[in-house]
């Protein structure tokens, strides 16, 4: 069995001979690895939210094939394998919070594992084993969903997906609307996550210093087409064609280019720094080169 | 422009006070930065400067005038507000329809009208847009429509409270060009509320709320300088250039001692720490 996510030859059309048709995926071949941490990029309106909807048969594809491991995702629809394939892949929507409904935070997250055959104590069991693992504390589980801070009833909502034990999780901007510290701290939760439970993730961001300090693998979609899936080391040495499309840079790597332009000499970063630490460790070794060549002077 | 003095304000069934005993000046053509985590009181103080909420003591005077029931319809249509769900401020069917309400309900004759739309629409580049339904567009498109409702009123004072809180970094970045430009031809006052320390770049001078309480009042520069301790207080992120600073600092790296924007502070860092 191959693992992964592989799309074949995929095309997506919206609403096919009607006034309103939308040609939104255009011959998509590309592949998730399994256990990757894969973000994708893209204006608003690129297809990357379509692109996902593929992963769990909300859209089927026009033409080809997605394959979620084994299961294949085509124009006939998902059929049996349905229900297998909803348990597989979680997907945490934009706002997700706003599909909260149920009157307690455990019934809330119950309901999926209720929904997938578990009895109502081993449903509301789970709830509790994954509370923690979103960063909220026992004594919420009685609470009304709707009593909570916007940020703590975007965890129950994601501990509700969490719940299903998805192999694949898919995050469509996942930290919209938060504050810097809620941003920074559901951005760690989620690489927790990736890290203990060996998930693969698939990221919808449009925050670059999150693709250069969490993923993998990143693919980059332009006007539906796959524009370049590599390394984020690979995506973001295309400093130009990044401004160009206006996609931007990670703050360390715009930082870079600065200095390039004040006469830095761009061979002598020995890589392009994504991020932070790693901007600095580059300064501190120019910074180590001037003082030897100083000193020989 | 405006003044707040001795201003206090509690919530109705809240024993805590949301605003405790506020002194403030903020002057003409000013963009004042209102910083803090939430509930220390920023969003408030903003409802009280355009009078949606009234203070239980102190005075707030808006362009000389003191604010009371009376005046206060008058003192609004001074003040423009820009609220962070964009969804939210939609009523015209079409861009050029939502842009022209404002106008519509002040008795703006027709001609004049359709003249205010078509400019304040090109100011924020959405002219195209026009026949457009508001709920179709971009989170970055809707907040330019919104802004161009309020610049089509030609207020002194604009307010952006988390404006651009749920746009994308693109989105974010425009927003705030756009205010910054339209700020300096008609000399607005601008008032930013703001999680993100990295939005008040264009401020003349930042106000640290926490706690129903100003904090720390200062430029940008006094404030990024306050040292990480005290920002991270208030909850409040580094600035990327200070945080540049203190990664230099722990490899042993030269730093300047006074804050420099990135362009400044990669200049520096060629001309004394890489140049050979």
């Amino acid at each position: 069995m191959v693992m992964g996510i592989r799309f074949e030859k995929v095309d997506y059309i919206y609403q096919p001979h009607s006034p309103f048709e939308h040609h939104v995926l255009k011959d998509i071949n590309v592949t998730i690895p399994s256990k990757s941490y894969t973000a994708i990029v893209g204006h608003t309106g690129s297809g990357k939210s379509t692109l996902i909807q593929h992963l769990n048969g909300l859209k089927i594809p026009t033409h080809g094939t997605v394959w979620i491991d084994d299961f294949p995702v085509t124009a006939e629809g998902i059929g049996k394998i349905g229900k297998a394939l909803r348990k597989k892949v979680g997907i945490v929507f934009q706002f997700p919070e706003s599909q909260l409904f149920e009157e307690t935070v455990e019934k809330d997250i119950a309901f999926g594992p209720k929904n997938f055959g578990a009895s109502e104590e081993e449903a509301l069991k789970k709830a509790a084993e994954i509370l923690p693992l979103v960063g909220l504390e026992p004594p919420l589980l009685k609470r009304s969903p709707f009593d909570l801070s916007g940020g703590q009833m975007r965890r129950v909502a994601i501990a509700g997906v969490l719940a299903m034990e998805p192999e694949i999780l898919v995050l469509d901007e996942p930290t919209a609307g938060l504050d810097p510290q809620g941003r920074r701290e559901m951005m760690e939760m989620f690489y927790h996550l990736y890290q203990q439970k060996h998930l693969t993730i698939v990221l919808v961001t449009h925050q670059m210093d999150d693709v250069a300090h969490y993923a993998n693998h990143v693919i980059v979609i332009e006007k539906g087409q796959i524009a370049f899936a590599g390394t984020p080391q690979e995506v973001f040495k295309n400093v130009d064609w990044l401004e160009k499309i206006q996609l931007g840079l990670p703050t360390a790597t715009h930082f870079a280019t600065t200095l390039i332009k004040k006469g830095f000499p761009e061979e002598n970063f020995s890589l392009l720094p994504l991020t932070l630490e790693a901007l600095a460790d580059e300064i501190a070794a120019g910074y180590e080169r001037k003082k030897v060549g100083d000193a020989d002077e | 422009m405006i003044t707040l003095q001795d201003v206090s304000f509690s919530y109705s069934g809240s024993k805590q006070r949301a605003l405790n005993n506020i002194q403030l000046q903020i002057h003409s053509g000013e963009w004042v930065s209102i910083v803090g985590p939430n509930g220390s009181g920023k969003s408030t103080l903003a409802r009280l400067i355009n009078g949606l909420l009234e203070a239980d003591e102190g005075t707030i005077q808006v362009a000389g005038t003191t604010l009371n029931e009376e005046n206060v319809w008058a003192i609004r249509d001074r003040i423009g507000m820009v609220f962070q769900n964009p969804d939210n401020q939609f009523v015209g069917a079409t861009v050029e329809d939502d842009v022209a309400f404002g106008l519509e309900n002040r008795g703006v004759p027709r001609d004049e009208m359709k003249g205010r739309v078509h400019k304040a629409l090109l100011r924020v580049g959405m002219w195209e847009f026009k026949d457009r339904e508001p709920a179709r567009l971009s989170g970055g498109q809707k907040q330019r429509v919104a802004i161009a409702g309020i610049i089509a009123v030609a207020p002194q004072i604009i307010i952006l409270d988390e404006a651009t809180s749920m746009l994308d970094p693109r989105g974010r970045k425009e927003i705030l060009e756009i205010v910054h430009h339209i700020k300096k031809e008609q000399n607005l006052t601008v008032i930013s509320i703001t999680h993100d320390i990295e939005e008040t770049l264009f401020s003349d001078r930042i106000i640290v709320m926490d706690a129903g309480q100003v904090q720390h009042v200062g430029t940008p520069e006094e404030i990024y300088t306050l040292g990480e301790d005290t920002l991270l207080r208030h909850e409040l992120s580094l600035p990327f250039v200070e945080q540049l600073k203190r990664e230099l600092k722990a490899r042993h790296v030269p730093i300047p001692e006074s804050y420099k924007n990135e362009e400044r502070m990669a200049e520096w860092l060629w001309e004394y720490v890489l140049k050979k």
